[in-house]
């Protein structure tokens, strides 16, 4: 046989941003979320959905009258407390189901269906582990003495420390032109961020009521939430199953499409109706029921250090003002500190930098230690 | 006795030599009576009883059957009387020698002139004696006139040859060629066997044999009654001159056939290849009419219909997912395939079980004759056959076999789910055919395909087709034969994952077919042909088996309880020539369905919508009893008009019925994608296709236009959010829903010249609507909405021009309008999160489609003795680079909403393929 020689290739197909051209914008739709938690204080929030492509926050639907009622009638009024929010203390509910009901001030009516509550179990343990990328993984784990299927949603809200690039200790007073010391903290800073995606499980393919390691999120090893201390705190719920398929369906049709075996997605409406028009559509989806928690703390010290992080403060450095320039300082930059004379004692001058080099609150966090925190 | 017709021409001579008893010889006048025999044999009769010697070419006169009774006659008398009717002629010299010649009769006598220079008054006869030899010695093969049958045996003005069609080199059967007669014209094409039956009136024709990639071939004969006539046809593998290839011309206007259309594998080699191989499914997708939703799928879309409602036959057996890694290569290795055969409006009443089309696709017989192999080499695939007789000239062999090398291939593809992926696949076919005898034939096959991925690391995915077939066919007589036939075909799929041992599990499915069938022909007479059969089916299938993997799993066994049923069907078909313009076919198929136990039932409360909560009893069925039953006629009826110019009108009405639906709620075949038969609840579905098509000739163009409606009955669709894996209430996630779909397809097509292809233009709308009665069941209000595969506009060009014989070069465009897809009209946020909300199903498209690829083919020298036949396929895929998008879609990313676009195939994809041939 000959010789064969055969050479190739570049096969390389590609995902790129898309806008369509074409997509009518849709009246705004009311949208009813939330949760009864029969432990605490509970929100419900009222907005409107938006076009696709705006940018602006979604609108707050306010004055409008919020009722939780049982299955004989019973009523439990919402305060309205603005920016779209109503909420509920918790309440000697005596009902198996509830429903939550909501007329807005145009008049208009809209109503869930009965709901049972559902109390979860606690959380076994929120379990990490340091992935092959030398990130984290972390864990729910979680089982339920009870027999039947559990159905299970996820929340959490990671707190992070963090430091700005420099301790800012001195603060330039503008009436007296003269450099004080700082009084308070602006180098250390907490940052927080709730969980994006739907988190749900389900044990209906399991002997035992148990969910071992469901993935809640990986964080990687450049990060710098791990730099220092983080925090996450996991909540659960305990759901029905039509609650469960309803947040199926919502993670179905929002974060797994677009692959070639993706399936179609589709309208997923919740459990809301408009009583007094019934042909109007209403998104959100009412569920009640006590939930469980957990916080943990990783710190640095338990991990692999990479060498550099991926912060917001790789751009910073630092300039110098000579004492006798102090008095004409001006400009977006804060003092950090002093510039010790290399031949004798006292200060030459002074460090300073940009505002958001030393002001970790520009970068989003709070200076404010939360009470959680150790 | 009457003698049968299929073996006269071998078995008369010896049985009905009858020479009477009573006879006398006076000078040079013979008596005698003579019943079938030879002319050698009458020639040893009179060189017995006369002092004439006979000289002549036996094979000219082989076929030669006399029957005859002389009284006192001399033997120019007798002669004329035997060769009157032949093209024979004969000459005696003085001296009593005979010549027999074909033709002009031999000159015993050389002009007297002959040996002077100057040539005068016998010129003519002169020219006749050196005419004779030139003719005789280059022309036997086809000038040789062939008399079939004995004369006067029947009254009937008609008579019917049958026969085989073989390759002479390998002496693999003809399919599809042609045998025609120009006045009147009259036509068959030979089947799947290289096997035809032709009916004509008696008398003397030019019988002429076309196909393609063969040498045109003619015959004449002297049609005295029926006869056998098989034919040997030689390759046209290196034309030395070009000659244009006729074959099939006029078959497109004179078939009963509406919307078939045929490629052989030559056509489909001109087509510039994808990733280095012939692909048959993608040779089909150039066909108008035929569309698929994108580019990583084998599925395909024949008129407006779903892709589980083709009929894909490998060698007569069903298989369920033609496709490779993903749809990127098709299931059929282009080696052992023969042509492929894809019915879209009037389907032959044989064929059942589908709604939209069948591909009927039949793999090459091993060379009879010696032993040879080819391959190819790709820089994904590699490929090999091998063929060879087992008993020289009776049967034959064929293996061939396909593998990838590597898992490059995977990595380089987008969309995130890919890498740090695995992927492999291969298939082996295996063919053998015997002939026991000239009337019996039998042919075994085998084929297996099997697939494996790994996605990430994590779950792994394997999937298989089996498939087994024999066929016999028998030949009763020259009229009438038939096949006999079991075959079994399979495809199971298994996912499993062990990444959490707490998880790790094993989901498996299979789908078992056994299929009996016996299938007759029957040439009744030049007007009617009957095709008549029965078949059944028996089915099993395995919906879903979870098993858990490892000691620290806690995945419980989830098995679905199996289904199995019978489907059998018996049909009759005639095609009728009314009048020498007129043709009719007309059918009737009867399919009968019966879904039987074991199995336990669900019976959901009447009135409301089939839900969990409806369920209010469960009924117990025991082995082999009947759960539920379906059937009824499905009518095929076709009928041709010719029109004056070389062209034709055809109209064909269709009915089919499918008992067998695929489940699937992604827009391309996964390999996770289910089938399940029809039950009590899920109804089986059924097809009315009318069709109305114009068709001409004219020059060397072949010019067609059709256009169809099609209604589609007890469709399925899915309630949003359906989940089709290990359900056991799949009636509860279904809906109901019936289908439209309309259109016109234009075509012209160049089959022959230096530059041959065609060009062709589809209009085509294929539309659903939901039937449910409960708003559960009900999608976008009710209202008709387009069908996943509604691509309204589709134009394709298959350009092939050849500079040489060694040097050719095909272009291939294909535009059409983008699929329709679901998009999101607003969004809103839910904790903190932004989601969709979707219009309406299927009320917007992607972006059009437009792809271009380029071929060329070179061919190795054409020495005819050489150890290997190598060529090299040069070709680049979507030449353009166009970023054609295979879906549209948006995700909510840290709470923003962000659209995408995803491509298969984003820029020009250059490939080079060795194929060899030894």
């Amino acid at each position: 046989m000959k010789r064969v020689v055969w050479l190739l290739i570049l096969m390389i197909g590609c995902i790129d941003p898309y806008m369509p051209p074409e997509i009518k914008p849709a009246g705004a739709i009311l949208v009813i979320n939330g949760h009864i938690d029969t432990n605490g204080k509970s929100i419900i929030k009222l907005t409107r959905s938006q076009n696709l492509f705006e940018n602006i926050e979604s609108e707050k639907v306010d004055d409008a009258l919020v009722w939780l009622e049982d299955e004989i009638g019973r009523t439990y009024p919402l305060t309205e407390e603005g920016e779209g929010n109503y909420s509920l203390t918790p309440q000697p509910f005596s009902a198996v189901k509830h429903r939550l009901n909501v007329q807005t001030k145009d008049q208009k009516k809209y109503s869930s269906g009965f709901v049972e509550i559902k109390n979860s179990s606690a959380i076994d343990s929120v379990s990490w582990e340091i992935t092959s990328d030398l990130g984290v993984a972390i864990y729910a784990n979680t089982h339920s003495p009870e027999t039947n299927t559990g159905y299970y949603r996820w929340k959490f809200e990671e707190t992070w420390l963090y430091r700005s690039a420099y301790p800012s200790d001195y603060v330039y007073n503008n009436d007296t032109h003269a450099v004080d010391f700082r009084q308070g903290n602006i180098y250390e800073c907490w940052r927080s961020e709730s969980s994006f995606d739907v988190l749900i499980s389900s044990t209906s393919r399991l002997s035992e009521n148990v969910i071992r390691k469901f993935p809640l999120t990986t964080i990687e090893q450049r990060n710098e939430k791990l730099k220092l201390t983080y925090s996450i705190l996991v909540k659960q719920y305990s759901i029905t199953e039509t609650a469960y398929s309803y947040w199926k369906q919502l993670e179905k049709t929002t974060e797994d499409l677009g692959t070639i075996f993706s399936p179609m997605p589709s309208q997923v409406k919740g459990n809301f109706l408009c009583t007094s028009n019934p042909e109007e559509t209403v998104l959100g989806y009412f569920s009640m029921g006590a939930s469980a928690e957990k916080r943990i703390f990783i710190s640095s010290l338990q991990l692999p250090n990479p060498t550099t992080y991926n912060t917001y403060y790789k751009d910073c450095g630092l300039n110098e003002l000579m004492n006798a320039d102090v008095p004409f300082f001006a400009g977006p930059y804060l003092i950090v500190g002093e510039i010790h004379n290399p031949r004798g004692p006292g200060a030459i001058g002074y460090y300073y930098t940009a505002i958001p080099c030393a002001d970790c609150r520009v970068a989003g966090g709070t200076n404010i230690k939360p009470d959680f925190w150790p | 006795m009457k003698p049968n017709h299929g073996i006269i021409i071998i078995t008369i001579i010896l049985l009905c030599l009858q020479i009477s008893e009573a006879w006398s010889q006076t000078e040079n006048q013979i008596s005698g009576e003579f019943k079938n025999i030879s002319f050698l044999q009458l020639v040893n009769e009179l060189e017995k009883r006369s002092d004439h010697r006979f000289f002549f070419d036996p094979v000219s006169v082989d076929s030669l059957m006399i029957t005859i009774v002389i009284s006192n006659k001399t033997i120019p008398e007798i002669l004329n009387e035997v060769l009157s009717d032949t093209e024979l002629k004969y000459a005696i010299t003085q001296t009593h020698k005979v010549y027999i010649t074909p033709k002009e009769s031999v000159v015993t006598e050389l002009p007297i002139d002959f040996f002077k220079s100057d040539i005068s008054a016998n010129d003519g006869n002169r020219k006749k004696y050196e005419n004779a030899h030139l003719e005789e010695s280059e022309k036997i093969q086809t000038e040789k006139v062939i008399i079939i049958g004995i004369k006067g045996t029947t009254n009937k003005s008609n008579a019917s040859i049958a026969g085989y069609i073989r390759n002479i080199k390998s002496g693999e059967p003809v399919i599809g060629a042609t045998v025609m007669i120009n006045e009147p014209l009259i036509g068959v094409a030979t089947d799947q066997f290289g096997y035809y039956s032709i009916t004509l009136p008696k008398g003397k024709h030019q019988l002429n044999m076309r196909s393609i990639g063969m040498k045109n071939t003619d015959r004449s004969v002297i049609l005295n009654g029926d006869g056998k006539l098989n034919i040997e046809m030689e390759e046209d593998v290196t034309p030395l001159k070009e000659i244009i290839v006729e074959s099939e011309r006029d078959v497109k206007v004179m078939s009963l056939q509406m919307g078939a259309e045929k490629l052989d594998l030559k056509t489909m080699k001109q087509i510039p290849l994808a990733l280095g191989e012939v692909d048959i499914i993608k040779a089909v997708l150039t066909l108008p009419g035929v569309q698929s939703v994108g580019e990583a799928t084998v599925g395909f879309n024949v008129r407006g219909g779903a892709t589980d409602q083709n009929l894909i036959l490998f060698n007569d057996a069903v298989i369920y997912n033609p496709s490779h890694l993903f749809g990127f290569f098709s299931a059929f290795n282009p080696d052992v395939v023969k042509n492929v055969e894809l019915y879209k409006s009037s389907i032959p009443a044989e064929y059942g079980g589908r709604i939209s089309s069948v591909l009927d696709i039949s793999t090459r017989e091993g060379n009879k004759k010696k032993f040879s192999g080819a391959g190819g080499i790709s820089p994904i695939t590699g490929r090999i056959s091998l063929e060879g007789p087992i008993a020289k000239e009776k049967s034959s062999f064929l293996i061939g076999a396909r593998s990838t090398y590597s898992d490059w291939l995977l990595n380089k593809i987008p969309s995130s789910g890919f890498k740090n992926s695995t992927a492999s696949f291969y298939d082996i076919n295996l063919n053998i055919n015997h002939e026991f005898s000239t009337k019996d034939y039998l042919h075994v096959s085998g084929y297996i395909s099997n697939d494996r991925f790994k996605l990430q690391n994590d779950t792994s995915y394997t999937y298989s087709n089996k498939m087994a077939a024999v066929k016999w066919r028998h030949i009763f007589n020259n009229k009438f034969f038939g096949e006999f036939g079991g075959n079994y075909s399979g495809y199971d799929y298994a996912i499993s994952s062990n990444n959490n041992p707490v998880n790790a599990f094993e989901l498996s499915y299979a789908l078992k077919q056994s299929n009996i069938k016996a299938d007759f022909n029957y040439y009744l007479n030049a007007k009617h042909t009957l095709n008549f059969g029965v078949g059944s089916i028996f089915y099993k299938l395995s919906p879903g088996n979870l098993n858990s993997v490892g000691s620290e799993s806690l995945i419980v066994q989830d098995i679905l309880q199996t289904e199995q049923a019978n489907e059998s069907a018996i049909y009759l078909s005639d095609q009728f020539e009314v009048s020498s313009r007129l043709s009719l076919s007309t059918g009737l198929r009867y399919s009968f369905f019966r879904n039987i136990g074991p199995r336990d039932v669900f019976i959901y409360e009447p009135g409301s919508s089939k839900d969990i909560t409806t369920i209010i009893d469960t009924v117990r069925y025991s082995s082999g009893q009947k759960i539920s039953t379906s059937g009824g006629r499905e009518i095929r009826l076709s009928a041709r008009y010719t029109l004056p110019g070389n062209s034709s009108l055809k109209i064909s009405f269709n009915r089919t019925r499918q008992y067998l639906q695929m489940l699937s709620n992604t827009t391309a075949i996964a390999p996770t994608d289910i089938w399940k038969l029809s039950d009590q609840y899920i109804k089986p579905l059924l097809g009315n296709q009318f069709s109305i098509g114009y068709y001409k000739n004219a020059k060397t163009l072949e010019l067609s236009a059709e256009a169809y409606y099609k209604q589609m009955q007890n469709f399925l669709d899915y309630k949003g959010g359906a989940e089709l894996i290990l359900n056991h209430h799949i009636e509860t996630d279904v809906i109901n829903a019936e289908g439209k779909a309309y259109g016109a397809e234009f075509m012209i097509k160049k089959p022959s010249g230096k530059f041959n292809g065609w060009l062709s233009y589809t209009y085509s709308r294929s539309l659903v609507r939901t039937a449910g009665k409960f708003p559960s069941e009900v999608i976008n209000q009710g209202k008709y909405y387009p069908s996943n595969y509604d691509k309204p506009h589709a134009v394709n060009f298959i350009g092939n021009y050849k500079f040489n014989r060694r040097f050719s070069v095909s272009a291939n465009a294909t535009y059409s309008t983008g699929r329709p897809i679901t998009l999101p009209l607003t969004k809103y946020d839910v904790d903190g999160t932004t989601r969709l909300f979707y219009s309406d199903r299927n009320q917007y498209r992607i972006p059009d489609y437009f792809r271009i690829d380029l071929g060329i083919n070179i061919e190795g020298n054409h020495k005819i003795k050489k150890l290997a036949h190598s060529s090299w396929s040069l070709s680049v895929y979507n030449l353009t680079g166009r970023k054609n998008a295979y879906s549209v879609y948006f995700t909510s990313e840290n709470g923003a909403v962000k659209g995408y676009k995803l491509s298969i195939f984003g820029q020009p994809i250059p490939t080079i393929t060795y194929n060899f041939k030894f």
